[in-house]
């Protein structure tokens, strides 16, 4: 890069970070890095610099660097690693207006790291921690093998959003103190209660109480986990007899990438579109201040309108996170919301309602701080919005010589729905651990909460596997499968849970790879 | 807040991990193979030494709600409810369903390494050498001996160099041994006694050492020289011939027709592997048998009756006239679906070839109906008439390695007899056609 086009960039940065703060966003210090290409693919594909190794991310590695031998330049890879100070990632071979377009996106996104309430908590050191945890994890592939430690980290991996991360974290004693606290019987006091006096209090009732209490002291006590948790990697590495000290060490760190990639997955399409929304805005700002000439506009204008462009296979977080975001603060600005608002019957009167409020600026610093992807596509994801980003569902249908996709669906309301439900708990089914002793065998047990979609058979089975693996005993998985109570058993002696309907293949046929 | 640019940064794991990831999608391969081989795709580049092969991209497992079509979602587009979005050929019939998650991913491989897989697994060592028929085929000349007599236009001057040092060191250290001089002196010494070890000690000892010698440079003495010999070059080739014998009456359909290339194709493969020659002869036969190109065997057609006779009489003339059996391996697959009129004439003609000590003869019969495995149902029909007239003239041990096919094995004989249905019968043939040849397998 030559050096007047990095003083101008560095200006450009300058000004993008006034823009923003001019227009309410609060962020972090972000340090921006130019790497060349190959680096930026790592770095993509790794989440973060100095993750651990795993093929998984090599795989990834592999295939975003074919994807960009095949699509060639221009595409606007972005990498912003939520840390503090935040880390922000430039491509070297990226013409300037590219550049610009990034750093106004990576403002956006670190503004909405610091100001969404789900993101607070995050780890700010985790790049140094995964750095050094990686160097610790090359001594254990030497030490104990690269197939030991990668099959740890494949299970770890595979858990590792089964977790609450916005919960305070509890050892099983603190918690065992805490429910006891809760549910014992105490001596009423006749002062506090209204009817007091009804319960008299005597040396029996005493002695009982006692014995009550030690009974329910007891059974807590035998309980494990003492509450269902849903922390299954907190409650392997606490409690499982067959791991390691160094396995638990690896275990920890993915539970901690776990723990970070939790609010980014919760946040996803709120995240995105906000970027995307203030990127289009700063831009075009410059533009307007002769800070960006016309070509340079057009080229972010082109750019852009490749990060939106309509996917007819999925929905794109870019392009709906966005015009969500502009709906929020049209609507708020023309004062269209509320019971009277709703309650209008003429649709075209509604689209019209303008009460010159203009809150849209503040509802949408209100729903940035508060919400979360379900809650944002719940509240704000109108049937004129489906209508108007032409959002449908479709089906696989297959026969002997096609596999075809088809549209099954694009009644609005009914889309809604659909798109509403599959936002809940980002699509990751709650699992608890509900028992670490089962049959008194030390056996582990676990419970799907079951909202009404199935787990998917094939992946149900093999991540129990990797469960298995960290907990070294039988492990079973209570679900409902073609609704049915069904469970699912790993056990090294016998891996192949036995469906009762025949219709699904053995486990042993459908992970023939 | 800052931009920061500079160039030293380094790829730390991405390679590192790409690697490991393509040694698993390699064992994916390796245990996939069986249905590999089966693949259109493998056929259909027929001389490349690369394959593309499909293979079904490694998962990431964890908890995810799916049914059983999978594949479904939200999309964003033009279009009404019943609107084709996307399209991709399906499985095929009997395939497997896919699942929605786990992409497939193309992976280019060696035909070679698929082989290697392939033989790997089937745990066969490799074909005693011995057993391979070769002949020498002169290619001229060639320098590769090395003696200590010669003439001197010859002289290996490295080799010479070489003896020299070795024998200068082990002198110098000997006089240094012996006398307790420096290395320096002993050098010196030995140059003085103009490479003599007795007088250079002697020098020393009496202290006649003239130090304004100098000490470098090594004197080569006769017994350093060496000289390069000149040796005839010979070629050591193995051959083998394949003789592929087809039944193209009508009732052989392109879909039979398939697995008999699919067939011939890998035991070529492995062929190429173990022969320095390998050629191919495609006969194939009605009533009267003709020799015919690659192209025509497998999608030429004839109608007409059915005479295995005719094709093995060829094939028997051909090995009298161009393939004697001392010089060549030969291997013989005969593929059919049985019917045929002179069941007696046929099984004569194949006494005639096994007499010759083939390698190999293999009777493959395509069967691509439900009942084949019902062996009292195929006597009933009748429909396969040489088979049973083969088991009637010798004696067949069943196989049980496989569940797939049936196979009967004649190993003193090197004599298969094998029927088939479908592409996931490749690989059991083929396990039979090379384990028949192996010693190992012959005992058990």
């Amino acid at each position: 890069m030559i050096n007047t086009e990095l003083k101008r960039l560095e200006k450009l940065e300058g000004r993008i970070y006034e823009i923003a703060e001019e227009n309410g966003l609060k962020f972090c210090p972000i340090e921006f890095d130019i790497v060349p290409q190959e680096k930026m693919f790592e770095i993509m594909s790794y989440g973060m610099p100095g993750q651990i190794s795993n093929w998984k991310f090599g795989r990834d590695y592999e295939r975003t660097r074919t994807i960009y031998e095949k699509m060639g330049t221009g595409l606007p890879y972005e990498v912003v690693v939520n840390t503090n100070p935040s880390r922000g990632y430039l491509m070297k071979d990226n013409t300037l207006s590219l550049q610009v377009l990034i750093i106004a996106h990576v403002v956006a996104h670190v503004a909405f790291f610091t100001m969404n309430q789900y993101h607070i908590d995050a780890d700010s050191d985790i790049a140094s921690g995964l750095a050094i945890a990686s160097q610790r994890f090359e001594g254990y592939e030497r030490k104990y093998g690269i197939d030991m430690v990668e099959q740890t980290i494949d299970a770890g991996h595979a858990i590792m959003l089964h977790s609450n991360p916005w919960l305070k974290e509890e050892t099983e004693s603190e918690k065992l103190d805490r429910l006891f606290e809760k549910m014992k019987k105490r001596k009423h006091d006749k002062e506090q209660t209204e009817f007091g006096d009804f319960f008299e209090d005597d040396s029996k009732a005493e002695i009982d109480r006692e014995q009550w209490n030690q009974r329910l002291y007891m059974t807590l006590k035998n309980k494990t986990p003492v509450q269902p948790t849903e922390d299954i990697l907190r409650y392997i590495i606490d409690h499982s007899r067959g791991l390691a000290d160094w396995q638990k060490d690896v275990l920890e760190i993915v539970r901690q990438w776990g723990k970070y990639m939790w609010p980014m997955i919760k946040t996803k399409y709120m995240n995105e579109g906000f970027a995307t929304y203030w990127h289009e805005r700063i831009l075009r700002q410059l533009f307007q201040e002769n800070l960006l000439s016309h070509d340079e506009h057009a080229e972010c204008n082109y750019t852009n309108s490749l990060v939106k462009a309509k996917n007819p296979f999925s929905m794109n977080p870019y392009l709906v996170g966005c015009e969500l975001w502009e709906d929020i603060v049209s609507r708020w600005d023309k004062g269209q919301h509320g019971n009277d608002w709703d309650e209008m019957e003429d649709h075209e009167q509604k689209l019209a309602f303008d009460d010159g409020s203009m809150k849209g600026r503040e509802k949408m610093f209100k729903v940035l701080r508060t919400s979360n992807d379900w809650m944002f596509v719940h509240n704000f994801l109108t049937n004129d919005l489906v209508r108007k980003l032409k959002l449908y569902m479709y089906v696989k249908q297959s026969n002997v010589f096609f596999e075809e996709l088809v549209i099954a669906d694009r009644k609005a309301d009914e889309v809604r729905e659909i798109i509403a439900r599959s936002f809940s708990h980002s699509g990751v089914p709650r699992i608890f651990v509900d028992n670490g002793n089962y049959l008194d065998r030390g056996e582990l047990y676990l419970k799907h909460e079951f909202i009404g979609a199935f787990l998917h058979p094939e992946y149900a089975q093999k991540t129990l596997e990797h469960i298995e693996f960290l907990w070294n005993e039988k492990c079973t998985l209570e679900t409902v499968q073609n609704k049915k109570e069904f469970k699912y058993v790993a056990n090294k002696s016998k891996n192949v849970a036995s469906f009762d309907d025949t219709e699904y293949l053995p486990i042993s046929e459908l992970g023939s790879l | 807040m800052s931009i920061v640019y500079h160039d030293n940064w380094e790829i730390e794991k991405g390679l590192k991990d790409a690697t490991r990831h393509q040694k698993k999608i390699d064992e994916a391969i390796r245990k996939n193979v069986r249905d590999v081989i089966g693949n259109e795709e493998v056929l259909s580049t027929e001389k490349g030494k690369k394959v593309r092969v499909r293979v079904q991209g490694l998962k990431d497992y964890k908890f995810v709600y799916g049914n059983k079509g999978g594949g479904g979602g939200i999309g964003q587009g033009d279009g009404n409810a019943g609107d084709v979005i996307g399209r991709r050929p399906g499985k095929g019939v009997g395939g497997k369903g896919g699942l929605g998650h786990g992409e497939d991913m193309e992976v280019e491989v060696d035909v070679d390494y698929l082989l290697d897989v392939m033989f790997q697994d089937l745990g066969l060592p490799w074909l005693d050498p011995k057993k391979k028929n070769s002949i020498e085929i002169p290619k001229g000349w060639k320098f590769e001996s090395i003696s200590k007599k010669g003439v001197y236009s010859r002289i290996h001057k490295k080799r010479t160099m070489q003896e020299a040092i070795k024998r200068n060191v082990l002198f110098v250290k000997e006089i240094m041994e012996q006398t307790k001089c420096s290395y320096e002196q002993a050098g010196k010494a030995l140059q003085q006694a103009k490479g003599d070890i007795d007088n250079a000690i002697k020098i020393i000892k009496s202290e006649e050492l003239d130090l304004s010698v100098p000490s470098a440079g090594f004197l080569i003495h006769d017994d350093d020289l060496r000289f390069k010999q000149i040796d005839e070059d010979v070629e050591i080739c193995s051959k083998a011939v394949v003789f592929a014998l087809m039944d193209v009456s009508g009732s052989m359909t392109p879909d039979k027709k398939y697995l008999v290339k699919s067939l011939l194709f890998w035991m070529v493969s492995w062929l190429r592997k173990q022969y320095e020659m390998v050629e191919i002869r495609f006969i194939q036969h009605t009533e009267i048998a003709t020799e015919v190109d690659e192209n025509t065997f497998f999608y030429g057609g004839e109608s007409g009756g059915t005479m295995a006779s005719s094709a093995f009489k060829k094939a028997n003339y051909l090995i009298d006239t161009e393939y004697p059996t001392d010089e060549w391996n030969i291997y013989t697959i005969y593929c059919s679906d049985g019917e045929d009129f002179e069941p007696l004439t046929a099984v004569s003609a194949m006494e005639d070839m096994i007499a010759k000590k083939i390698n190999m003869l293999s009777y493959v019969e395509i069967k691509p109906y439900h009942d084949m495995f019902d062996e009292d149902l195929a006597y009933q029909y009748g429909y396969s008439t040489l088979l049973p007239e083969c088991r009637k003239k010798w004696k067949f041990e069943e196989s049980s390695i496989s569940k797939d096919g049936k196979f009967w094995i004649n190993n003193e004989l090197h004599f298969l007899l094998s029927v088939i249905k479908d592409k996931s019968h490749i690989w059991p043939c083929l396990q039979h056609m090379l384990g028949i040849n192996h010693p190992e397998r012959n005992e058990k």
